[in-house]
């Protein structure tokens, strides 16, 4: 085993993986927008698309950040299909990812059931009326929401650019309404060896931000992670541990509800979701396995900066502006 | 009904011998034939098919030796046992070996009905020996792998357990002051026609150790039933954990998430 | 750690009944979805709608899909089970039922524990996704 406290041999690896993983994506993937269309074979599809979210799996653990969020804005950027589809899937994607991590983190305490259901019960609603919203203006016109998308997403990349989080937020006096529901908890910290208890405050507040999360979420058909999390840290002041593990677990939630709006359209199509699926999913179990070995810094900004750029090509789409091609 | 009745064949010439075994092997649910000589033995083969053929080395006609192989002439794919120890050792060496190679193959269809019709893990031992050292040690031992005991000193005892307990295997020594063990053992199967047993016959350290790789090979299978649940299990937890670790990556401190996968949380 | 600490950091029971049934229900729907997946393209199943019609209309809309390739909205792949490609929608209903399911035992805990704001909270919630599940809400398109 390589110790990972061991710094360069780690580095250079991870700069190897970086660099491995993220070229030949960027580079078939512009590739793809340029020329893919309906005269490929059709196994080319679902291997392409297994072995694209597979990458997508790795290196969105390896960033750090969601895989539900990487993937409407690459795969639409990248392949032929309708937003439509790129959202349908995309919920399912990240619903799948979401129950699958869900058990872990009830498990060991960090997701909260109690902070999660009184805000799910919120975000799980308004997304029915994002992914209705969002399917009414895609059939009026896609470039709404292409042009929506890509500004929403190179929010996120400032987001997850420039928004600080808070490792352990000083909580003094705990709202009402926090009090009433009781969402407080108590965690084993790992790294620091101590148990850390927790309450929120600002709940109203909060619960008003998870009405926009809804509906963004089921609007772009997004994992709502990168929104969940500074909502519940920087806002409502849970730990960040707590808030990374809840914002997950309320995913599986959220996302169930827009799903399901999705699918009844019709927006799922198998040929395309279960390569996804599975793809991601194997992609994120073999992220965590390289993680131990490495944990290069320099993915994290490279993702960010293709997510970054999927957002442009998006909103240059939408409005048909053409300068990407 | 069983598919297949498995057809024993027993050839001694020690009539006691050979009614006290064949009395054992019906207990179990097989068919069982016996000869008193070989040429006897012989004959039987030829009309039935045998499986099992269970022979004595010294005997007037033949030496064993030579009935096994007219026999493996006969019947290619026949299993035999030679026997060549004498009285007390006789009736040992034959248990034990039709034990070790029958008892999991035969009763396997038996076993999983019996198995499905239990909760997991809810399985009542009954263990009846005359020697109250003996019954602690065993109880303990049985105890750690879950299983729930009950104790007799004598016939009359375990009997009377039986009648109040749903017993699924009884453990029973052969020598008790009351009744023999064998006689137990056919009461217990007129109380409950389901019940698994065990005779002991060894003495001392002998007879624990004969009893307790009684109890592995009788619960063979349902370790390896086990085994396979756990394998299951642990990759469901390999994986749920995995994915944990992978969720919290998203928090940016990547050094929690390589904590929590599966490698680094053993330690607890 | 004291022990009071370390009752704190035990999840509820609750939490741990939820975290069952869901790594049993994940699991074994992402297992089904790769069988149905290798019964449709191996074409073991016929599927409804011709792969190629598939590839040719995917960059058209929702609406202009389903009629292109004759697919039902709503729950109405049921009905064509038999066919490779709805096959899938197994692995995808009962993904994507498995929260409403965990939602049921954990309603009954609360009840149990008779804690009436989060049995409401958890009851709401049922009937929010069952309404998303129903399609009365998500096939109005024509």
């Amino acid at each position: 085993m390589v110790n990972s406290r061991v710094w360069s041999p780690g580095m250079l690896f991870g700069s190897m993986i970086a660099f491995f993983l993220t070229s030949p994506v960027i580079a078939f993937a512009t590739e793809l927008g340029a020329t893919g269309g309906p005269d490929k074979p059709w196994w080319f599809w679902p291997i392409i698309l297994f072995i694209f979210c597979f990458i997508l799996g790795i290196l969105a653990v390896m960033a750090g950040v969601g895989g539900g969020v990487l993937y409407v804005p690459l795969v639409s950027g990248f392949f032929p299909f309708h937003i439509d589809f790129v959202r349908g899937v995309g919920l399912m994607v990240a619903l799948a990812g979401a129950l699958a991590a869900g058990p872990g983190l009830l498990r060991r305490n960090l997701a909260s059931l109690r902070l999660s259901l009184p805000v799910a019960l919120i975000a799980s609603t308004f997304s029915i009326f994002g992914a209705m919203l969002g399917l009414y203006l895609s059939s009026l016109n896609p470039d709404i929401i292409q042009t929506c998308l890509g500004a929403t997403i190179i929010a996120i990349t400032m987001l997850l650019l420039f928004s600080k989080n808070t490792e352990k937020p000083v909580v003094t006096n705990q709202d009402a309404i926090g009090m009433a529901f009781g969402l407080r908890g108590t965690y084993w910290d790992d790294g620091a060896g101590e148990s850390v208890k927790w309450k929120t405050h600002r709940t109203l507040a909060g619960m008003f931000m998870f009405v926009i999360i809804g509906i963004v979420a089921g609007m772009f058909g997004l994992g709502a992670g990168w929104a969940n999390v500074p909502v519940l840290n920087l806002l409502m002041g849970a730990p960040l541990k707590v808030s990374v593990a809840t914002s997950k677990f309320l995913l599986s939630i959220t996302d169930t509800s827009a799903a399901w709006i999705y699918m009844n359209r019709g927006c799922v199509i198998p040929l395309i979701a279960i390569p996804s699926i599975v793809g991601l999913m194997l992609g994120s179990l073999v992220g965590v396995r390289i993680l131990a070995v490495a944990k290069p810094k320099m993915i994290r900004y490279m993702v960010i900066g293709v997510l970054f750029f999927a957002g442009l090509k998006a909103l240059d789409k939408g409005l048909g502006l053409g300068l990407l091609g | 009904m069983k598919k297949k009745k498995i057809n024993i064949l027993l050839v001694d010439d020690n009539e006691n011998f050979l009614t006290n075994i064949a009395q054992r092997v019906k207990l179990k649910g097989f068919n069982v034939f016996t000869a008193l000589n070989g040429s006897k033995a012989l004959e039987i083969a030829k009309k039935q098919h045998i499986h099992v053929a269970v022979v004595d080395q010294k005997m007037p006609d033949m030496p064993g030796l030579v009935v096994i192989t007219r026999l493996k002439e006969l019947i290619p794919h026949i299993k035999t046992i030679l026997l060549t120890g004498h009285g007390g050792e006789k009736l040992k060496e034959a248990t034990q070996a039709l034990n070790s190679s029958y008892f999991d193959k035969s009763d396997m269809g038996k076993f999983w009905n019996f198995l499905s019709n239990l909760p997991l893990g809810n399985i009542n031992i009954l263990l009846v020996d005359d020697n109250q050292n003996f019954l602690d040690t065993l109880a303990e031992r049985i105890k750690l792998k879950g299983y729930d005991t009950y104790l007799a000193l004598n016939g009359a005892q375990a009997l009377e357990i039986a009648k109040n307990v749903k017993l699924h295997l009884a453990v029973v020594d052969q020598k008790m002051p009351d009744m023999d063990g064998l006689i137990v053992i056919t009461k217990l199967k007129e109380i409950d026609p389901d019940i698994q047993t065990i005779l002991l016959t060894g003495h001392g350290d002998e007879k624990l150790k004969e009893a307790t790789q009684a109890l592995n090979s009788a619960y063979f299978d349902k370790a390896e039933m086990n085994k396979f649940w756990n394998v299951f299990r642990k990759l469901l937890l390999h994986l749920e954990q995995s994915m944990a670790a992978a969720a919290m990556t998203n928090g940016g401190n990547l050094e929690d998430a390589v904590k929590m996968q599966p490698k680094h949380s053993k330690k607890k | 750690m004291t022990t009071k600490d370390e009752q704190a950091t035990k999840p509820s029971q609750n939490q741990i009944v939820y975290a069952n049934m869901l790594v049993v229900g994940v699991w074994v729907s992402i297992f089904i979805m790769m069988v149905t997946y290798f019964i449709y393209l191996a074409n073991i199943l016929p599927a409804h709608a011709d792969i190629s019609i598939i590839t040719q209309n995917w960059d058209k809309g929702v609406n202009e899909f389903l009629h292109a390739t004759n697919s039902p909205h709503g729950w109405g792949w049921v009905g064509l089970l038999a066919k490779g490609d709805f096959l899938n929608y197994i692995g995808f209903a009962f993904l994507a039922l498995m929260t409403i399911i965990c939602y049921i035992v954990l309603l009954k805990g609360f009840i149990s524990q008779k804690d009436w704001t989060y049995a409401v909270i958890a009851f709401l919630e049922i009937a929010v996704l069952s309404v998303a599940a129903s399609g009365l809400l998500g096939s109005g398109g024509h």
